[in-house]
């Protein structure tokens, strides 16, 4: 696998509160609203960029406010 | 099948707030070229464009198109456009002939097609987009950015979407030239909310109004559900309490919303709405295939007026889709709620009842989804032939691609389909499996007579003369007259095997008959190259009358039919432009040479099969080197050249080089002509190839051109007494008259001339007397008072003065004055060349034909007599014209 490629673990942070029920809708990545900030965390590994896109594209067809996209480095054993 | 729905221009919504200030601006902007609303789904983008249409100021006409993902493959993208634009003018759009390319078309192209035909619309009409973000090939963003540079004055275009479109826009924005209408335009303010909600007869303060809007966030979408929640059944009927609930609540606002409407449906509704959702498009009837125990009709009418998220795609109401954000959720509820297994049934309801009724791209979607492919095999093999027939290869091919391989060759209908689309690509070792797929189904005589064709017309390739024949031959007779389509294509493979065996009178019978028989079945490829073989037959055997008789009968069909206007159709058309050329029938042959010319643009962007544009060249080439436009001519044949070098040379090729050669010697370029004429030495061509004939004659012309020695020209006298094939033994003949004028034997000379007016006389044939060297006009002249073929003789006098007199008109050198004006358009052209644009770049940007440009060019030239582009712009200079 490329660099660029690798799979990584992506946090994408939406506006309001979207209940765990949607993982299913978000290909099981995890559902964490944050109700303080209302914000919630979509979060889990994906693949490529592609894969990205594609999570993007479902954020942006449920019409949800799209507030940031974090790359999370692993850890290094 | 294209979907009408698709072309539907959404009527407005009922009960929608009136928004005055963005109705003035979008009417304000029309004056620019573009028109584009971005914002998120639910934002009621659509809404407002169609409210703007149906408002009673609007006054343009309207093309709508919905896009969707499928509209990413440029070909399906061009078609939907030609099918939107078409009902706003009377003449048929360039663009539907694009859309039926074989090999995808440059965006450049389409784009510039796309502008020629948005002229040809007269009154002022606005093209709408909708929901452009679905798509994301570059090169329909190419076109539309370059639509946008060049659009014609009548037209604006309006783009919805939820991301910005990926086109250039600091322009426009620079010059003001478009208007922007985004989310924060599209928000609701709170005395519109309050009013949107007192139209549902629902009353709420403003307060209550302020509090919904901070909630929503002004967003259409969550207002309407918020409606349609608090007139659910199960709400709070105390409004305020309703509200402060709602608001208090944390859950995400459509989460919430869709569970309180969905809560307050009568069960059978609420399971309506899940299973119905995984479709992108329905009426009843489909609905039913997949819920059937619902009243399908009632439910979606009740659904209609309570204003739940369906939209209708058509005056009748028959047709609707969910409102793209109400079918995502509906969606994943359909996930949660009902098993992987009910899912996959659904789907597999959805894509029997689709493709029953043609809807193929839709069926296949749904295949894709659950793997149930029989139906729309069932559906492709219905379709899939005849629309390759009508010359929509294409899109048999699109269906193909989608279809997993291993489908296509269990199918024998689809095998069959998949072979054909092969072969039309030369691909022929490839097409192999997928034949032997085919010939599987041995019960379908229908498609038994079809695998059959394949497979001569394969034989035939292979060089398996006597196998291909035999085959056809047996199958027509098992066919009897009951498949004239199938039989048709059998024969024109009959016609090939006989004349390739040398049996010609069967050749031609074999022809003739095949199109009949494709006609009546109406294979419009498949007649329209019976058509270039019969044409082709009758000019190798001298007769040209028949080749007139047949050719002008198919030219008549031809300008009526638009469904022979297909690549194919043009061959036949060019065939036709030669044997008018032949009789030196000039008039026809101007009309004729024009229709070549447009046929010959759209075919250079649509055919894989390069060898027919060189064809087609050379072809137009001899006909307007013929009238006197040398220059036209040379750039042809150059392009021809170009192309020719491009492919693969193999032994099939060497008919081209016969035309240039001809092209050369007509036009006394010598030292090309022996280029050429050398290369085909090389390929040592047996001597029964007629070809191996015409280059004997070749060799001798170029004697007589470059003035050889007596001796020489006497050999050469001997030569062509021993060819004898038909129409060679005609060219044989003048030369031979020719060669004896120039060698001083000049009783013989006239009596050669004789002969070969007697030879010539009974068919016709002209252009042969026109020689670029030797004083054939006043042979002429001398023979005729005692000549038996004085009729015939005016004939072709008449015919040569004329072109005599064309040539000598462009080639006049005088010192002088300019004596006539340059038109407007003639000066746009000069200009541009002065500036050093190339004449395609010239064609572009005025849109016009490259062959037009060369024509102004031509006119320039002897108006400013001068003989080149340099000298033209020097002399326009010099008069002050530049």
């Amino acid at each position: 696998m490329t660099n660029q490629e690798s799979s990584n673990n992506y946090a994408i942070y939406v506006q309001g509160e979207l209940s765990e029920r949607w993982a299913q809708w978000f290909d099981d990545m995890a559902i964490a609203p944050e109700p303080e900030r209302n914000v919630t965390v979509i979060s889990g590994r994906l693949s490529d960029q592609a894969a990205l896109h594609g999570l993007l594209n479902r954020v942006r067809n449920l019409g949800l406010t799209l507030i940031a996209v974090q790359k999370i480095e692993d850890e290094i054993e | 099948m294209l979907l009408q729905t698709k072309l539907f221009v959404p009527p407005a919504a009922d009960a929608l707030v009136p928004r005055p200030h963005l109705l003035e601006r979008l009417n304000a902007g029309l004056k620019g070229k573009l028109t584009f609303v971005a914002a998120p789904a639910g934002f009621g983008k659509t809404t407002l464009i169609a409210s703007w249409l149906n408002d009673s100021n609007f006054d343009r006409k309207v093309a709508w198109l919905s896009l969707d993902e499928d509209d990413n493959l440029p070909q399906q993208f061009y078609r939907y456009v030609a099918a939107a634009l078409q009902p706003l003018t009377d003449s048929p759009l360039q663009l539907h002939q694009l859309a039926k390319a074989d090999q995808p078309v440059s965006s450049k192209s389409f784009a510039k097609v796309w502008v020629m035909d948005a002229l040809t619309i007269e009154e002022p009409f606005l093209l709408v987009l909708d929901d452009l973000h679905v798509i994301d090939s570059s090169e329909i963003y190419e076109a539309i950015t370059f639509l946008l540079e060049h659009m014609p004055p009548q037209m604006h275009l309006a783009i919805t979407g939820r991301a910005d479109p990926l086109i250039p826009l600091s322009r426009l924005r620079a010059r003001r030239q478009m208007t922007e209408i985004r989310a924060a335009d599209l928000r609701f303010e709170t005395a519109e909310i309050q009013t949107f909600l007192q139209f549902l007869s629902l009353e709420i303060t403003l307060d209550q109004a302020e509090l919904l809007n901070q909630r929503t966030e002004g967003w259409a979408a969550g207002l309407q559900l918020a409606a349609l929640a608090m007139q659910s059944p199960t709400a709070d009927k105390n409004r305020g309490r309703f509200i402060q609930s709602f608001a208090g609540n944390h859950r995400f606002v459509i989460d919430y919303l869709t569970d309180e409407v969905l809560r307050g449906q009568p069960l059978a509704t609420e399971a309506f709405l899940l299973q119905t959702s995984l479709l992108e498009r329905f009426n009843a009837d489909l609905c039913a295939a997949l819920v059937p125990d619902a009243d399908a009709s009632t439910i979606l009418q009740t659904l209609e007026r309570a204003n739940l998220f369906l939209v209708p795609l058509d005056d009748q109401r028959n047709w609707y889709r969910y409102h793209h954000l109400f079918a995502d959720l509906l969606r994943q509820r359909l996930s949660e709620r009902f098993s992987a297994e009910d899912i996959n049934h659904l789907h597999g309801h959805a894509t029997a009842w689709l493709a029953e009724h043609d809807f193929v791209d839709e069926a296949i979607h749904h295949a894709r989804a659950c793997g149930h492919w029989s139906d729309v095999s069932a559906a492709v093999t219905r379709l899939g032939t005849k629309q390759i027939n009508h010359g929509l290869a294409n899109l048999t091919s699109g269906w193909l691609n989608q279809i997993p391989d291993e489908v296509v060759r269990k199918t024998p209908g689809l095998a069959i389909d998949k072979a054909w689309l092969l072969y039309m690509e030369y691909r022929v070792d490839e097409m192999v499996p997928y034949l032997e797929a085919a010939e599987k189904e041995k019960d379908d005589l229908a498609h038994v007579g079809e695998t059959a064709v394949m497979r001569t017309f394969y034989l035939l390739m292979k060089g398996n003369i006597e196998d291909a024949r035999r085959q056809a031959e047996a199958m027509c007779e098992q066919l009897g007259n009951s498949f004239p389509a199938e039989t048709g294509g059998l024969r024109v493979v009959l016609g090939n095997a006989y004349e390739a065996m040398g049996e010609s009178e069967k050749s031609g019978v074999a022809f003739t008959q095949a199109a009949e028989e494709l006609l009546a079945g109406e294979n419009w490829m498949g007649y329209s190259a019976a058509i270039v073989f019969l044409i082709r037959h009758h000019l190798e055997a001298g007769r040209l009358n028949e080749a007139y008789k047949v050719g002008s009968q198919f030219m008549t069909r031809y300008s009526s039919d638009a469904r022979l206007q297909h690549g194919g159709g043009a061959q036949a058309v060019v065939y036709y432009a030669l044997v008018l050329f032949e009789r030196r029938d000039n008039s026809a042959l101007q009309f004729v040479a024009e229709q070549v010319e447009q046929a010959l643009e759209l075919t250079k962007l649509m055919m894989p099969d390069i060898a027919v544009v060189i064809w087609m060249n050379l072809t137009l080439a001899l006909i307007k080197q013929a009238s006197g436009d040398q220059i036209e001519a040379d750039e042809l044949v150059r392009d021809a050249a170009d192309r020719l070098n491009a492919i693969d040379q193999n032994q099939t090729m060497f008919v081209y080089y016969e035309l240039f050669v001809r092209y050369y010697l007509a036009s006394q370029q010598h030292e090309n002509a022996e280029i050429l004429m050398g290369q085909l030495a090389e390929l040592d061509l047996p001597e029964s190839n007629p070809v191996a004939s015409l280059h004997q004659l070749h060799q001798v012309e170029l004697l007589l051109q470059k003035g050889a020695p007596p001796a020489e020209l006497e050999t050469a006298l001997t030569r062509l007494k021993s060819l004898n094939e038909p129409v060679i033994k005609l060219r044989a003949q003048v030369l031979t008259v020719l060669i004896q004028h120039q060698l001083g034997h000049s009783e013989e000379a006239l009596e050669s001339l004789e002969l070969a007016l007697e030879m010539a006389a009974s068919q016709g044939w002209v252009a042969i007397f026109d020689t670029p060297v030797g004083r054939m006009i006043e042979l002429l002249r001398t023979v005729r008072p005692t000549s038996s073929q004085q009729p015939f003789i005016d004939c072709i006098l008449n015919a040569l003065d004329k072109t005599a007199n064309e040539h000598k008109s462009s080639k006049i050198q005088v010192d002088g004055v300019v004596l006539e004006q340059l038109s407007e358009r003639e000066l746009e052209v000069l200009r541009l060349v002065a500036e050093g644009y190339s004449n395609r770049e010239i064609s572009e940007r005025l849109f016009l034909a490259v062959g037009t440009v060369k024509r102004h060019l031509n006119n320039i030239n002897s108006k400013l007599y001068a003989s080149s582009r340099t000298q033209a712009v020097a002399r326009a200079r010099e008069l002050g014209l530049l």
